[in-house]
């Protein structure tokens, strides 16, 4: 008997009792579709996400200024540890200075170390500031109001935002060092604020910048295209009637009278993603190890390939979890298909017998019976991939979006992107066939063993 | 070509000595039978001569080979290609139809599927089942279910044709067809068939009959003249 024969032979046995195939098949498809559940959403999850890092920020590092305790807990470093062994701690101890120093503003990034690391680096890096600031409104010709945000920020900032300029220019690096009041607005100002038909370049605005009435005046250096996506990541919702305004953030740090040319504890960075990723942070590293051994503090260097990193291996625990869940079931699968499979050659006793005094060998009675319990567990095994992909998809479908609310609160430029993971199809119908085959075996053997002569006897 | 096989044995493989020392030989075109009540041991000897099982002593020389000798899977070739079963109770597979039974025994040997299947009609023409033969075994009577499976023991051209009570299970008229037909096929196609029966009467239909009692042989007559 051809396998192929064998084949057909064990798919009509199946057809042929689809209620009993199917409850001997149920611990195999459970088993199976979870396992491709489970990793149709991790590999959709991995690459929407992945994606979207890479539109809105695969090639940025940040860096947050942070105490000696912080450092060490976000680093995983165990010389913050407080259970250390007696003596040896102590000794240590007392020759290190005590990390009781806390940042102050004189410690914060100023826009010089940026320089001297573009100076070291150049063209490596980018710093990319783009924070909101304050709010504020001005009367138009008409005597209306206009609202706007204030957005302080680098040339990188609003490169990083990737802002639609219209005419005019971006925010410079120059602005930023000579504290200069220029200003980058937005068409959707221009049309409020000017009379028609005004080219808003070289114009002057006046903007109140606290409720005593004191104004600040400002040029306007460049017009960029408002849109909702652009508001929304900046200011973290649309639907305002404001509308956000560039300055440089130096500038306003002058404007609300702090003297220093601090840019904060955190800072965005973006990178050349030409360069390699581990080179260009190690060399930030060392940058800012340098600026920071005579400052309080320590610099402490993330990016979206951490984060994801991180996603990556909390994905990876749940998988395994779930496959190793899945396995057990696997297993009870294979003893019910063991079980069935004895049924089965002792319901076949006779024929068994008629069988081998036709002259039909041992091993081809075995492999019979194999390719029987193998056949059941590959469409047990199909089904349960047909089954985990549809799930998988479905709660996609349901649960995508709600992810992309939570963590890119809702941008609409993201879409979850279901995709199943090949590699777990292909394993799961390679261990279908291997559970036929070796939960198959004893049944089989046990069949190719029957004294013929008994075998014709039996009733 | 003088086909000749021999047999000699004693004794069985159980507890029991069912067999005494048997000798026989049965030679090539002939028409033999074994009778004897239940319990003579008749089914024990049947089993050897078609190498369903080994005698504990002895020879079987068959076809020029001894075969008692012989390995299970060796065993299952000489049963394939040399031998024919027909059972009392047909012993068809009744999840396939009469087609695929007369098939089976050239599955194993590997014939092709061309081949298989000229053959296959070639012998349900001979035993006239042709019009039956997509019908399952529950679809045909006992009469016609015999049929099916003397065409299936002549599926490979064995050497021998084992026959163990062909019409136990059948009324007389089909029985009567049943072995008529073994007689067209000892007649017209010089196959050698060996009858296993409790039936004097249907042993004096065949050439020679050997009388089987108690594991022994008790007598053996040769008939003159034909049917």
């Amino acid at each position: 008997m051809g396998i192929f024969e064998t084949i057909k032979l064990a798919l009509s046995a199946i057809v042929g009792n689809k209620m009993r195939s199917f409850l001997t098949m149920l611990g195999i498809i459970i088993g199976i579709s979870s396992v491709i559940t489970i990793t149709t959403i991790g590999k959709s999850i991995r690459a929407t996400i992945s994606t979207a890092f890479n539109e809105l920020g695969g090639s940025e590092f940040y860096l947050y200024l942070m105490d000696e305790d912080e450092y060490s807990y976000y680093n995983g470093e165990e010389s913050a540890d407080e259970e250390g062994e007696g003596e040896q701690t102590e000794e240590y101890e007392e020759e290190e200075e005590p990390a009781e120093e806390y940042i102050t503003e004189d410690d914060y990034f100023t826009l010089d170390m940026f320089e001297r690391l573009d100076k070291e680096y150049p063209g490596h890096y980018k710093l990319a500031v783009a924070e909101t600031v304050g709010s504020s409104k001005l009367k138009n010709f008409d005597g209306k109001d206009v609202g706007v945000d204030f957005v302080g920020a680098t040339r990188g900032g609003m490169e990083s935002y990737k802002i639609k300029m219209l005419s005019g220019r971006m925010i410079s690096d120059r602005d930023s060092k000579e504290k200069k009041h220029t200003i980058v607005v937005s068409d959707k100002f221009v049309s409020e604020y000017f009379r028609a038909d005004t080219d808003a370049l070289g114009e002057n605005i006046e903007i109140p910048i606290d409720l005593t009435g004191n104004t600040e005046e400002f040029t306007i250096v460049g017009v960029y295209k408002y849109t909702l996506e652009t508001v929304k990541s900046l200011m973290g919702e649309a639907g305002r009637k404001t509308t956000p305004v560039f300055i440089p953030y130096i500038t306003w740090n002058n404007i609300i009278g702090n003297p220093n040319d601090n840019i904060g504890v955190s800072v965005k960075v973006e990178w050349n993603s030409e360069e390699n990723y581990e080179q260009e942070k190690a060399n930030l590293k060392e940058f800012f190890d340098r600026e920071y051994e005579e400052r309080t503090g320590s610099v402490y260097i993330g990016s979206a390939t951490e984060e994801l990193g991180m996603i990556d291996k909390v994905l990876n625990i749940i998988t395994l979890a779930i496959s190793a869940i899945a396995a057990i079931s696997l297993i009870v699968g294979g003893v019910g298909v063991m079980n069935i499979m004895l049924v089965s050659v002792t319901e076949r006793t006779k024929e068994i017998g008629i069988e081998k005094a036709l002259g039909a060998p041992n091993s081809i009675i075995r492999r019979q019976f194999v390719i029987e319990a193998v056949t059941i567990c590959l469409v047990g095994g199909i089904i349960g991939i047909a089954a985990g992909v549809f799930n998988g998809v479905l709660i996609g479908k349901v649960g995508g979006p709600t992810l992309i609310n939570v963590l890119f609160d809702g941008s609409d430029m993201i879409k979850f992107t279901i995709t199943p993971s090949i590699t777990a199809i292909i394993i799961s119908t390679v261990f279908s066939v291997l559970v036929g085959v070796f939960f198959g075996f004893y049944p089989a053997n046990k069949a190719a063993k029957l004294d013929p002569i008994d075998s014709l006897r039996y009733e | 070509m003088n086909n000749i096989i021999k047999k000699f044995y004693i004794g069985k493989p159980n507890e029991l000595q069912i067999l005494n020392g048997i000798s026989l030989d049965v030679s090539k075109g002939e028409f033999v039978s074994i009778v004897g009540q239940s319990g003579s041991g008749k089914s024990t000897l049947m089993n050897i001569i078609g190498a369903l099982d080994r005698p504990t002593e002895g020879e079987y020389i068959f076809d020029g080979a001894d075969i008692s000798k012989f390995s299970d899977v060796e065993l299952s070739h000489v049963r394939n290609k040399k031998i024919g079963f027909v059972f009392q109770n047909f012993h068809l597979i009744s999840r396939v139809n009469a087609f695929k039974n007369v098939e089976m025994p050239m599955m194993y040997a590997h014939l092709k599927p061309k081949e298989r299947q000229n053959r296959v009609n070639e012998l349900l023409d001979l035993v006239e089942m042709s019009e039956r033969k997509n019908h399952k075994p529950n679809e045909l009577s006992g009469g016609q279910k015999q049929r099916v499976a003397i065409a299936r023991a002549l599926a490979n051209d064995p050497e021998i044709i084992l026959a163990d009570e062909p019409t136990g299970a059948l009324d007389t008229k089909t029985g009567r067809l049943v072995m008529d037909l073994f007689h067209k096929l000892h007649k017209e196609q010089g196959k050698t068939i060996v009858l296993i029966t409790h039936s004097p009467e249907l042993a004096y239909e065949t050439d020679r009959i050997i009388t089987i009692s108690d594991g022994n042989i008790v007598n053996e007559e040769v008939k003159n003249g034909n049917i």
